[in-house]
């Protein structure tokens, strides 16, 4: 027998059944049913029937907004200072800012954990505080590396068009520097603002009563509730599936890059 | 004409301490199509940032209809630049793209339209309105990056290099339209290019350029007939040079022979005579000036680029006829073709000054004079050196010189290579050799002892 190209695509499509459809098709299959094994929209219509639970989803997209909103106001002047101040050193720079990133995330809240507990005295006194602390700690250097990148990449000459065609600092900065690092801005927000309504982790660790739509799915998973906590990460998913389409039209507009035919 | 633009005692340089461009002095007229030409890292491109607004002098004025404006951002002038790759805003359509200066000085939106409509009509791209850059060809790009530029009706408009993304054909095409919209619009236009043809076709006036110094300036015709010295002769065109001397008031010697001129010098002054292709008479063996040997023809269309021997010397002649390899024809140079350009006496001298050990620091090399001028030298004493181009020859053994350096410019002379070598300081050294070595060649100046000229200074 012949070989075939695409017999090359045959272990990567075995890893995606095993691995990612296989675990959703279980995640489908017990969101749409009850305990005894028959279809249901019971437990989707019992989170939306829920005030609790709807006011959790309402809670969890907060707390990522702020967490998004305060990673972009940090990252975004670092990231520019990072690549455009004309310091030759600046790769290093970007390292110290991502090198958090390699250290085990449990050791680092960990140690967030005992800073805070030191400076407040005791972590129940702010909650809200630390949880949006701890998040910004963990997801910030996803902000800054795709802002770095489009900064780093950002032709000068068309900045130098944006001066010559009239525009004084200030106008370079909203009408030529804000729409072109708008893809890093917007891949910024896709991997902080996502993950941000699950990560139920960092809370968990700093004793925080929080309550978002991950610690959810841990709390009805710990009470070997799958059917329920199935339903959450389904509403995740549709939720994710949204945010990346509306993302995805943000870039198609935004992305592209001149490139003169030579 | 009313003068538009003045450049004074212009000096740039690099944090490194290179100085990119050197008290340069240019006067542009108003409603003149001016062409910056040079080779790369001649400093047209770093001149024109300056006219811009992107780069700032370190010393010197640039003025605008009198007041200067050498130290104002580019925002602040009325002069409008069309980018080598464009520099088209990518988020931006093409109506927002030409817009984008009129916005910037809040002008009404129905002018900026009216405005707007008409710049694309004057590129030709009429209907362009709402596409977007990246489904633009590099030929429509380059008109849209001229229409947002024109559409601020700025006083001058730099072009730098605008037309090196483009294909041959498409070149030409652009330089034609160029130059019409210039006639048009009667805008002043400073153009940038390194590419000699394209500014022959377009300019009223060239200024050629060679390392951030303005060789000579003057409408095409001119730099072609009457190039000021070597390089302006080598870098336009096709040229046959030969060193020579004056030996009468209008005759000349060189290429072996002595030739009737019609400019008129000292007898003894040193010259590089200069005759173009096109102006080489062929005559039948025995009748011309010179016999030689033919030893390439190659067919051009329009005529037949013939090379010949003589002696040591080698011509290139463009003929209507074809003729044989290896047969001998005649030449003659006309009187009113040959171009005489007075030597550049100020090749090769360097200054230094005295060690304690009786040789003498010249910054780059140190040389041991003998004994005979050291007599009555003491430490400190400034002292000049100079040497002949003929003298000094090049040699791959960078212990074998004086110097080392890299290959910087290359002029073939009638029967040898006139090099510019350029040290690690910038400084340059004149050197003759038979050999043809490539631009950027590492390479060492190689002077016999005996052939320096040591001379005290006061």
């Amino acid at each position: 027998m012949r070989f075939k190209r695409s017999a090359l695509s045959i272990p990567y499509v075995i890893f995606l059944l095993i691995f990612v459809m296989a675990p959703l098709a279980v995640v489908f299959v017990f969101a749409f049913t009850n305990g005894s094994g028959h279809f249901t929209f019971e437990n989707f219509l019992g989170f939306f029937r829920s005030s609790r639970t709807i006011a959790t989803l309402v809670y969890s997209l907060f707390v990522a907004l702020v967490t998004t909103v305060v990673c972009l106001l940090i990252a975004y002047p670092t990231a520019y200072a990072l690549a455009r101040s004309g310091f030759k050193k600046n790769r290093i720079l970007l390292l110290l800012a991502v090198v958090p990133m390699w250290i085990n995330f449990t050791l680092r809240v960990t140690a967030l954990k005992e800073m805070l507990d030191f400076v407040e005295g005791n972590l129940a006194y702010y909650p809200f505080f630390n949880t949006i602390v701890g998040q910004v700690y963990d997801f910030l250097p996803f902000m800054i590396l795709p802002i770095f990148n489009v900064f780093d990449e950002m032709d000068n000459s068309l900045l130098e068009a944006g001066r010559d065609l009239g525009a004084d600092r200030k106008s370079l900065f909203f009408s030529v520097i804000l729409p072109l690092s708008m893809p890093g801005i917007m891949s910024g927000i896709t991997m902080v603002f996502l993950p941000a309504m699950t990560n139920y982790v960092v809370l968990d660790m700093l004793y925080n009563s929080t309550y978002i739509m991950g610690s959810l799915i841990g709390s009805y998973f710990n009470a070997y509730d799958w059917h329920n906590g199935s339903m959450i990460s389904a509403i995740l998913l549709a939720l994710i599936v949204l945010f990346t389409l509306i993302g995805k039209n943000q870039k198609s507009t935004n992305v592209t890059t001149v490139s003169p035919s030579p | 004409m009313e003068n538009i633009l003045e450049l004074n005692h212009i000096t740039k340089s690099y944090e490194d301490g290179i100085n990119v461009i050197e008290d340069l002095n240019l006067t542009v007229k108003k409603g003149e199509l001016i062409t910056l030409l040079g080779p790369s890292g001649c400093g047209k491109t770093t001149l024109l940032r300056m006219i811009g607004g992107f780069d700032l002098p370190n010393s010197g004025e640039i003025l605008l209809h009198g007041q200067d404006i050498g130290q104002l951002p580019p925002d602040k002038r009325p002069i409008n630049t069309v980018f080598q790759k464009y520099a088209l805003f990518p988020f931006l359509n093409i109506y927002d793209n030409i817009a984008f200066g009129l916005k910037q000085r809040k002008m009404d939106r129905e002018l900026i339209r009216q405005k707007v409509k008409h710049a694309l009509t004057v590129v030709d791209l009429e209907g362009f309105e709402k596409r977007s850059v990246d489904s633009l060809s590099g030929g429509q790009q380059q008109r849209v990056a001229v229409a947002r530029a024109i559409v601020n009706e700025p006083e001058i408009l730099l072009l730098d290099e605008p037309l090196s993304a483009l294909d041959h054909k498409m070149r030409l095409e652009m330089q034609a339209e160029i130059r019409s919209m210039h006639d048009n619009l009667g805008m002043t236009f400073i153009y940038v290019t390194h590419d000699q043809e394209e500014a022959m076709n377009l300019s009223d006036r060239i200024v050629v350029m060679a390392n951030g110094v303005i060789q000579q300036e003057g409408a095409p015709e001119m730099i072609y007939d009457k190039p000021s010295n070597i390089f302006v002769a080598d870098f336009i065109g096709v040229s046959n040079i030969f060193n020579g001397v004056v030996t009468d008031k209008r005759r000349a010697r060189f290429a072996g022979k002595t030739f009737k001129t019609d400019t008129e010098y000292p007898a003894g002054t040193r010259v590089e005579a200069m005759i173009r292709p096109e102006n080489v008479s062929i005559t039948p063996a025995g009748e011309g000036a010179i016999d030689a040997v033919v030893t390439g023809d190659i067919y051009k269309g329009s005529h037949h680029e013939i090379t010949a021997g003589f002696g040591k010397y080698e011509v290139t002649v463009y003929g209507k006829n074809k003729v044989e390899t290896g047969s001998t024809i005649g030449i003659d140079f006309p009187r009113e073709y040959i171009h005489l350009m007075p030597h550049d006496m100020d090749m090769n001298v360097f200054e230094g000054k005295v060690n304690e050990d009786g040789s003498v620091d010249f910054s780059y090399f140190t040389l041991a004079p003998d004994a005979e001028f050291m007599r009555d030298k003491t430490a400190g004493t400034r002292v000049s050196v100079s040497f002949e181009p003929s003298d000094a020859d090049l040699s791959d053994d960078p212990e074998a010189g004086i110097v080392t350096g890299h290959i910087d410019t290359i002029m073939y002379i009638g029967d040898h290579y006139t090099y510019i070598v350029r040290g690690d300081n910038d400084e340059e050294y004149y050197a003759d050799d038979d050999w043809l070595w490539n631009m950027g060649d590492f390479v060492s100046v190689v002077v016999p002892q005996d052939k320096f000229r040591f001379r005290e200074m006061p």
